[in-house]
């Protein structure tokens, strides 16, 4: 069987790592996190990952919360943001990117790098071997390595950490026979079948009939031992580095004013806009360097309260921005980078709407507002039921999202209400002055501020004036009907 | 600012819009709380108007009873509907069945725990008050409508409860009432009987809306203005006219629940017969079946006092109605008995509800029905759970959905919900609440758990969640199903209380659970399902006799559970249980029915259970505080053991009335946690001490009732359990093997998994044979001579169709391969694969391993062998055959049971348990030598009456050995403790001479879980 797969095979050179646990580890800065029993959750608050003094407490993965935390009650608890898991390892991939030309993510935690063109660079597999280890070590990263001619081979080498860095047939073939299966995270159904055939390492596997076993076990057994041998292709997705956009506008005459930037930012903007489109993506905000002649480049950035993408909406925000702005010196080019982008989809949902015209229409505005005045001069007013009237309205910032907001009560409260309500003397309550109330306040148990008020709305001096009483028995003004 | 906290002078004035926590996380406080504070605030009524139910009404009528609480209770109901909220008032027994009859009609009409009501419902109604609150969008014609149907028996019902919308809604219903000329009433829209409770209110609100309080803030009252004010109070808010409003209607409602009258259902008893002349005509046909050789004239005295007694009570009907249903299971020959006061009676004898002879057994306790009280008799039913459906089934046929129905069990808030609700509530996260509740941890926390959980140096939020926690605990959540109490009415049930839908398809409950129906003396038939009872159906199938034809009082079967021996014996197999065995050496009927009631909290907790002991082996004398406590406790020496004799003793040692010991009896299960019932134990104290008790045996005698109150499990329960204790014992005593067959078909049931009760009874030389595709049944099969087959029951995975398709194709000379019996019709691969691997196959294949891989083709329509595979059944597995320890795993994997050597053996074989002693050989070591012992884990068990013990049993080659791990090593080692499937334990051994128990006081534990895994470089999970 060797000599004629070794005809069809396709053999490369394949390095794996394995970061174990690289969730939890990313989390740990310094020796004293490591040595607090800490775990990581999954969503449904089971034990995905956990720290050797949490195994020593007898946690142990697939836990429960409960369970782990009756063993370890001063358990440091994380849960799991995938966004963020996935962020992790494009971060390594990123790294490793030094290493190798063609760098493979292997969702959560490995990485596939082809070495074959690179050796030569490196002085040879064990000096490559040994530079990407100690570069781990300095990181602070636990790592699993291996090397293999296929990238199965590699992978599943390095989940059983028998790696060696070795490209040679005859030295990994022992390797590989030797794996055992319940190291190499097959589907569970799939090695409990195996075992309760009696097979359990990857030699007696080879021992059946290839065909046989993918038609008794699984299909997809059959094509992974293909892959292992190099006779089948292995899927694999080539790391993408993260998209930005770049581009530049050299002046052939110095511009001397901020308007003179305008004609050049509005081709720069078109063309973003075109890269937008074609990604579906918007932005938040763009990075304009401006270069001199002999001094240091300008940095504006312009931010929007809400996603961008559309070329008209852009040159208009960035117009209203740089009318605020001055040059400092002649400027001889004009830059525009956009390193962080925003997905379209969601927005296009929320759009789709039967609001969408109104929306669409108070996005441009909030835009356009924003544009004008500083971050912090504009404000969205929440209301948010608490009985309190204090509490009954609080402000968010315009990126949260409206609906945040809570109906308002239906009360005849003041639209003018004072900051701190004032001491009074005790009011004239007879039927004239008394137009409504008592209305009685008494919440706020759950923020220990709880208030006891009655409320009276009174005619006086030809006001409408909105009194209450407290539990001590003093009187306030707390506010003005229009 | 008005405060109304003062109780003050008595008033003229009735609450008409009142709901409790029935009305499930909306109403802040209990009935009893409600109706104690009208009380006390001197209101002349009370309307206690739950939405759209009655569940709570009983509890108020109740505690107006017992505390004689001068206040009118009025029964009504709220329904909520966007065109205003509409409040039925009950006046008289037709406007009671009508608001039943409705809330019912809603209730059925929606999912569980829902109701849908629609105000045309309303015109139907000709007797209930109606008190409606419009919204102000309402019709003129539904208005005019209404005002028609309720000519002289509408009001609208204004209510301030000083927020915002106040001055509008009752301004307009005010001028609403002058315009129509209809009469205006006031109320309080009352959720809480005092201002205290808003907080719980609000966070019940935010449990109900399934979010945090502050999030919901818009949802809240704005003031806790809903509770029962003070006169002063009502007097400053509302008119005059308004308040003798109140008056007019409490006065036209005169209904009382005591006027529930309930009739027993009549089918049972031929037209052409009175129920009386009946029920002796059956008593006279059981008597010639139970007692052949004529009746005693003794029996005879007794069985005409009895029906003398049933015919005054009019309860003839009630047995009439057991029989039948008796009957029926016996003619479907499931098999039945009933136990509690009927136990000893001979009317239930010789009807076959029961099977305690009373010929042959003293009558053990003096009543069977109160010939004093309204209390209907208490008669449960056991039935071979695996067949009591086919009996609730029939009850359903013969009396229709309209005449029965389940009783409910109110949910209520334990420490676990409890803490998950509130925390949840106040706006704590996932992981928040779950740290909150792994605090709680339940089973390693004492009665301290509060402490423990709200550390007393916490927080002001730790403050919080205390106080709501605690006062949450005890809250009605929902209603859901008695486990198989029965009502059954006359007449339509509907009209008695209202009937709602049950989480269980085709079953529907009623609003009120088991305290609720006695207190009103409604009849209950319990129907309850029990494991054991198929067992011995089945044993006695087998052998072809009935429960009466077993041998009495059998000494080898005595002695044999006075050795301990008693795995698979119902009621006696528990550790506890068999610890107490050796120590009270039963030789008698009797001395089972104290077996079983004595391992339970209440002796325990009352310490009653040494000096039983001691006086029952002659140590110390029987001895008796008053001389008039005899009689009550002779049979017992002198130490009260039993419900029933604590009762009675109360009666004597605190001159408790009739009434009160009732009452005492009902209230031992909040003994601890309601305050009212302070009164009555202080009471007992008191008379108590009067007669010269002392304050340590005072003491004893409470603490044995809070015992009673957690698992109360009285005399005449037990007198027939011990019945079913002793044919068990005697079953497994003199045929093992059928039992063991019985017990392993009845599963799941008991107290050991399957392996456990085959491994016992291999020690009582049964020969087990294995899995045989050609000699199993689906069931376990007893064979001669104490052998047992076992069935394809046991293969995991493998469904009873195919099972049973298999064996009926099955040639008389059996399969003669593999092909052969998988041509027989459509087995998938998963069955195939799982009857390969329990060496169901062995007699056709190389072994197990060979047979899976045989087996494993793809699933076609049928099986096609594929002769031209390169591996076939008929060609030799490359790979190597199974060896001990995997043949071990694939057994427990596959089947949970091995009949190889057992484990524990094989470890100790390969060295892996150093010089660990067998549980054989722990009784030859000396008392207080140290020593290793190992096992399987077979139970881990921290009962609540031994604080803080946890009890190991471990299993090794030679029987079981019994370890006591202190709360300080179990700490030391939780996650050993918790976790080890395989532990060796270092420890010291006590033995106790007298009764030859013999235990390990563990000083450290050793998790061997893995050597088995370690022993092959294979590893298998192994269970």
């Amino acid at each position: 069987m060797a000599s004629s797969a070794q005809l069809t095979a396709v053999m490369s050179s394949w390095m794996y790592l394995w970061f174990p646990d690289m969730y939890l580890h990313s989390l740990m800065t310094d020796s004293a996190d490591t040595r607090s029993p800490c775990v990581l959750l999954s969503e449904r608050q089971h034990v995905l990952q956990l720290t050797d003094t949490a195994r020593t407490a007898g946690v142990q993965p697939g836990m429960s919360l409960a369970s782990a935390l009756l063993l370890c009650p001063e358990l440091v608890i994380h849960t799991l943001d995938s966004t963020y898991h996935q962020q992790l390892l494009t971060q390594r991939a990123l790294w490793a990117c030094r290493y190798s030309a063609q760098v493979y993510p292997d969702s959560p935690q490995g990485l596939w790098l082809e070495i074959g063109s690179m050796l030569k660079l490196f002085g040879g597999l064990r000096n490559y071997w040994r530079q990407i280890e100690q570069e781990c070590l300095r990181q602070h990263w636990p790592v699993q390595i291996a090397t293999a001619t296929t990238p199965l081979a590699a992978r599943w080498l390095a989940l059983s950490d028998t790696g060696r860095p070795t490209l040679q047939a005859k030295e990994l073939r022992p390797l590989i026979d030797a794996l055992k299966l319940e190291d190499l995270q097959l589907p569970h159904n799939q090695l409990l079948n195996l075992q309760r055939l009696g097979i359990c390492t990857l030699a007696e596997l080879r021992r059946l009939p290839l065909a046989e076993t993918g038609r008794r076990i699984s299909p997809d057994l059959m094509h992974q031992m293909q892959q292992l041998d190099g006779l089948r292709q292995y899927p694999m997705t080539p790391f993408q580095p993260p998209l930005t956009f770049s581009d530049s506008a050299l002046f052939s005459h110095d511009v001397e004013h901020r308007n003179g930037l305008f004609f050049p930012l509005s081709r720069l903007l078109n063309s973003l806009s075109g890269f937008l489109h074609h990604h579906q993506l918007s932005v938040r905000w763009i990075d304009l360097s401006i270069q001199h002649r002999d001094q240091p480049q300008t940095h504006w950035q312009i931010h929007f309260a809400r996603p961008e993408y559309r070329y008209n909406e852009l040159i208009q925000l960035c117009r209203y921005q740089l009318e605020r702005q001055q040059l400092p010196a002649p400027a001889t080019a004009l830059n525009l980078n956009v390193e962080r982008f925003c997905p379209r989809a969601s927005e296009q949902a929320e759009l789709d709407n039967s609001e969408a015209g109104h929306q669409k229409q108070s996005i441009n505005l909030l835009n356009r507002l924003y544009s004008r005045l500083t971050e912090r001069q504009i404000n969205n007013l929440q209301t948010t039921g608490d009985p309190r009237p204090e509490y009954a309205w609080n402000i968010a910032t315009p990126t949260k999202h409206h609906t945040d907001s809570a109906p308002t009560r239906k009360g005849q409260w003041p639209l003018w209400l004072l900051a701190t309500p004032v001491a009074i003397p005790e009011p004239d309550l007879s039927p004239q002055t008394v137009v409504h109330g008592p209305v009685r306040i008494d919440s706020g148990w759950w923020e220990h501020v709880q208030i006891r008020r009655d409320y009276y709305q009174l005619f006086q001096h030809q006001q409408l004036l909105w009194v209450f009483r407290d539990d001590q028995g003093c009187w306030f003004l707390h506010g003005y009907f229009s | 600012m008005v405060t109304d906290f003062e109780v003050t002078e008595p008033m003229i004035y009735a609450e008409l819009h009142c709901i409790s926590n029935f009305s499930f996380l909306r109403g802040g406080s209990h009935p009893e709380e409600l109706v104690q504070r009208a009380a006390e605030l001197g209101y002349t009524a009370l309307a206690l108007t739950d939405e759209c139910s009655l569940s709570g009404v009983v509890c108020a009528h109740r505690e107006i009873k017992e505390n004689n609480l001068s206040l009118k209770l009025i029964i009504g109901s709220e329904f909520r509907h966007k065109s205003g909220v509409y409040v039925l008032l009950a006046p008289d027994r037709q406007g009671y069945s009508e608001l039943s009859q409705l809330i019912t009609h809603c209730r059925r009409n929606a999912p569980k725990g829902e109701y849908i009501f629609s105000p045309e419902q309303l015109l139907s109604l000709n007797y209930c008050l109606l008190l409606w609150q419009p919204e102000r969008a309402y019709c003129q014609a539904w208005l005019t409508q209404l005002t028609d149907t309720f000519t002289d028996r509408l009001w609208l019902l204004a209510e301030k409860t000083l927020d915002e919308f106040d001055d509008a809604h009752f301004t307009y219903i005010v001028q609403l009432g002058e315009q129509t000329g209809l009469p205006v009433t006031a109320a309080s829209n009352v959720h809480l009987h005092h201002p205290s409770r808003q907080r719980l209110q609000d966070c019940l609100t935010a449990i109900r809306l399934n979010r945090a309080i502050h999030s919901i803030r818009h949802m809240l009252f704005a003031n806790s203005e809903r509770h029962l004010r003070s006169a002063r109070k009502l007097h400053s808010l509302y008119s005059r006219a308004l308040i003798s409003e109140t008056m007019v209607i409490a006065r036209r409602c005169h209904f009382s629940l005591d006027e529930i009258a309930y009739l027993y259902p009549t089918d049972s008893v031929p037209e052409e017969k009175t129920p009386s002349g009946y029920l002796r005509e059956l008593v006279e046909q059981g008597q010639k079946i139970r007692f052949p050789n004529g009746t005693s004239e003794k029996i005879q005295q007794t069985i005409e006092k009895e029906l003398a007694l049933i015919q005054k009570k009019k309860y003839e009907h009630y047995f009439v109605t057991l029989f039948d249903i008796v009957s029926y299971a016996r003619a479907q020959n499931i098999l039945c008995q009933g136990r509690g006061s009927a136990a000893n009676s001979v009317v239930c004898y010789c009807l076959f509800l029961t099977e305690v002879n009373p010929e042959k057994v003293q009558l053990l306790f003096e009543r069977f029905i109160s010939e004093e009280r309204h209390e209907p008799p208490d008669i449960d039913i056991d039935f071979e759970s695996q067949r009591r459906e086919e009996v609730i089934q029939y009850i359903y046929r013969k009396y229709g959905r309209e005449r029965a129905a389940l009783a409910a069990t109110v949910i209520r808030y334990r420490p676990r919900s409890a803490l998950r609700d509130v925390a949840k509530a106040c706006g704590l996260n996932a992981a928040q609440q779950d740290q909150i509740v792994a605090r709680y941890a339940g089973r390693y926390l004492g009665k301290d758990w509060m402490e423990r959980v709200f550390p007393a140096d916490g927080s002001a939020q730790t403050k919080l969640l205390r106080s709501l926690t605690e006062e949450i605990l005890g809250f009605p959540r929902h209603l859901s199903q008695h486990v198989g109490g029965f009502v059954i009415s006359e007449g339509s049930l509907t009209k008695l209380v209202p009937v709602e839908n049950a989480s269980m398809a085709e079953r529907t409950v009623i609003q009120w659970d088991k305290d609720d129906l006695e207190t009103l003396g409604l009849m209950k038939v319990d129907i309850l399902g029990l494991g054991m009872m198929t067992a011995i159906r089945r044993s006695l199938n087998h052998l072809g006799l009935q429960m009466s034809d077993i041998p009495n009082e059998d000494p080898a079967t005595y002695k044999m559970l006075q050795k301990a021996d008693s795995v698979g014996v119902f009621q006696v197999e528990s550790r506890a249980q068999m610890n107490m065995l050796p120590r009270l050496k039963p030789n008698c009927y009797y001395d089972l029915v104290v077996q079983i009631s004595i391992v339970r909290p209440g002796p325990i907790h009352g310490d009653m259970v040494h000096p039983y002991l001691k006086r029952r082996n002659g140590e110390e004398a029987a001895d008796y505080p008053l001389p008039e406590l005899k009689p009550i406790l002779e049979r017992t020496y002198g130490v009260p053991l039993f419900q029933e004799q604590v009762i009675a003793f109360a009666m004597v040692a605190a001159d408790f009335t009739a009434a009160e010991a009732d009452q005492l009896r009902r209230s031992m299960a909040s003994w601890r946690r309601k305050g009212h019932m302070h009164a009555l134990r202080q009471r007992l104290r008191t008379n108590m001490l009067k007669k010269g008790f002392s304050e340590e045996y005072i003491e004893r005698i409470q603490r044995q009732l809070e015992g009673f109150g957690e698992y109360g499990f009285p005399e005449s329960h037990a007198a027939s359990f011990a019945l079913l204790v002793y044919i068990t014992a005697w079953l497994k005593c003199h045929h093992p093997g059928v039992f063991l067959a019985a017990l392993l078909n009845s599963q799941p049931m008991g107290f050991y998994s399957p392996a456990q009760l085959i491994n016992d009874a291999r020690h009582h030389d049964v020969t087990i044979h294995p899995i045989d595709i050609n000699q199993s049944n689906w069931d376990h099969s007893a064979l001669a001579d104490d052998a047992v087959r076992l069935g394809l029951r046991l293969v995991k995975g493998l469904s009873q169709e195919t099972a049973k398709l298999l064996i009926t194709k099955r040639p008389g000379n059996g399969y003669q391969s593999i092909q052969e019996c998988l041509s027989t019709g459509k087995i998938s691969k998963h069955e195939r694969e799982a009857l390969a691997s329990a060496n169901a196959f062995a007699c056709l294949s190389e072994h197990r391993y060979h047979a899976r891989w045989s087996v494993s083709e793809p699933s076609g329509h049928n099986y096609q062998p594929d002769l031209l595979s390169a591996l076939s059944s008929d060609n030799p597995w490359p790979l190597s055959a199974p060896d001990e320890v995997e043949d071990l795993l694939e057994d427990f994997q596959s089947s949970g049971v091995t009949l190889g050597r057992h484990p524990i053996e094989i470890l100790r074989e390969k060295g892996f348990l150093g010089d660990s002693v067998s549980a054989a050989g722990l009784r030859e070591r000396a008392h207080e030598s140290e020593c290793y012992i190992a096992g399987i884990v077979t139970c881990r068990q921290r009962p609540g009456t031994a604080s803080g013990v946890t009890f190991i049993t471990l299993e090794d080659e030679t029987g079981c050995a019994n370890i006591v791990v202190w709360l300080g090593t179990a700490k030391r080692q939780l996650a050993t403790l918790m976790h080890a499937r395989v532990l060796q334990v270092y420890g010291k051994i006590e033995k106790d001479e007298k009764s030859g128990i013999t235990h390990v006081i563990a000083y450290r534990l050793i998790d061997l879980s893995h050597a088995l895994g370690h022993l092959k470089t294979k590893s298998h999970d192994f269970h």
